[in-house]
């Protein structure tokens, strides 16, 4: 019988993990991957040790937002491919950096390989990894959950962004739907948004975390590609949002939210 | 370096296989080696056989028999139905690099030399795979 061998590659690169943070949203242009480097950043800033991978495999965009030129990229291998270190608390692996920043048109089953190929050969040194994935619920998210969740559904809290509008709203709950029973995410985020209230009524309803708001950037382009300056506006607003994951990291309170559940 | 890492990942699928049936003896492995994905067939097989003696050393576990299987990489394209074989000449080391890596990049770097759609599928010879035979 066939065997997929990158299966046990995949445990093993991912053991040294304590959380796996998966940023979701079924609904496009919420800012995932806005809030997936505003994150890391924030994480990182904070002394710890952080992972980013982009797995927007068709379209990556997380090295666009963060500065970084894929073509002066060496990937160093060392008992696999060792992430590029964007500082010094945060790691960083992108699609781009194999595809020389083209786009990379692929069907289900080839965007299957690309991920369990990525995570097989790419040699992680953090304790948490941020996810970017792209908008829907299809084989980059489906594949994601599957992997994490069989190597250790303890480690896998996904953070779900909406912003205010009814369709990103009404797309979240669909996918609360579909994962609440078997995954409990890390909490709910309102990018976009100049308060909480439209994630309130949901925070109480699914019983998630209500981890706050970001308010829209009217000079967004201006701080595309300058990663300082992204954590610089950005860290205030994640407070609530960082200090939860300080708090699993540490505590362990992980295992308590999912056996309380 | 890779070579290590993907021999390692295969012997720990053949461990896993023999504890799954509880044997202590595989019966025959059969590696494909697809040529998309340009692996060290010297490095890979002294990696593998050097983790197979640890594995029967440590573990226990024995495989009686394995075969090396070379696959030619073979493409089809989903718009025109063009098949074709890969070129390796043609390509930069560099981007066989990354395929090396990661095979489905490719669809990157190359079209269908018929109709030069990207949207084409790797139908043969991309990459490692294993078939274990737990009888003995």
């Amino acid at each position: 019988m066939y065997q997929d061998y990158r299966m046990f590659a995949i445990s093993s690169r991912l053991s040294t993990l304590k959380l796996v943070i998966p940023v979701i949203s079924p609904k496009g242009g919420v800012g995932k991957s806005t809030i997936s480097s505003m994150l890391s950043l924030g994480l990182s800033d904070k002394g710890i040790a952080t992972g980013l991978l982009d797995l927007d495999i068709t379209n990556p965009a997380l090295h666009i937002i963060l500065g970084v030129d894929v073509k002066s990229i060496e990937l160093e291998e060392v008992n696999g491919i060792k992430p590029l270190k964007l500082t010094e608390n945060l790691e960083f692996i992108s699609p781009s950096f194999f595809t020389e920043d083209r786009a990379l048109p692929l069907r289900g089953k080839d965007i299957v390989n690309v991920i369990r190929e990525l995570l097989a050969i790419v040699n992680w040194n953090s304790i948490v990894l941020i996810i970017d994935t792209p908008p829907g619920f299809s084989d980059e998210v489906l594949e994601l959950l599957f992997l994490i969740y069989n190597i250790n559904p303890y480690i896998l809290r996904p953070l779900l962004v909406t912003n205010q509008s009814t369709l990103s709203l009404v797309s979240i709950k669909r996918i609360l739907h579909l994962i609440r029973k078997e995954i409990t995410p890390l909490g709910i985020i309102c990018n976009m948004c100049n308060n909480d209230d439209y994630i309130q009524d949901m925070s109480r309803i699914y019983n998630i975390d209500n981890l706050g708001y970001i308010p829209f950037i009217n000079d967004i382009e201006k701080i595309i590609g300058d990663f300082k300056a992204l954590l610089k506006y950005s860290i205030s607003y994640l407070n609530i949002l960082i200090n939860k994951i300080l708090n699993i990291i540490r505590f362990g309170d992980a295992y308590e939210d999912i056996y309380s559940k | 370096m890779h070579e290590w890492a993907l021999a390692d990942a295969v012997i720990k699928a053949i461990e896993y296989r023999a504890l799954e049936m509880r044997r202590n003896t595989i019966g025959y492995v059969e590696i494909i080696m697809g040529e998309l994905q340009q692996i060290d067939e010297e490095i890979f097989l002294y990696a593998f056989n050097e983790l197979l003696n640890i594995l029967k050393n440590e573990k226990n576990i024995e495989v009686k028999e394995y075969k090396l299987v070379k696959e030619g990489v073979e493409f089809k394209c989903n718009r025109c139905n063009f098949t074709w074989s890969l070129k390796a000449d043609t390509i930069s080391s560099d981007t066989l690099e990354m395929i090396h890596f990661i095979p489905e990049v490719i669809h990157s770097f190359i079209s269908c030399p018929n109709c030069g759609s990207h949207d084409f599928e790797i139908t043969k010879g991309r990459g490692l795979q294993i078939k274990i035979y737990s009888s003995e």
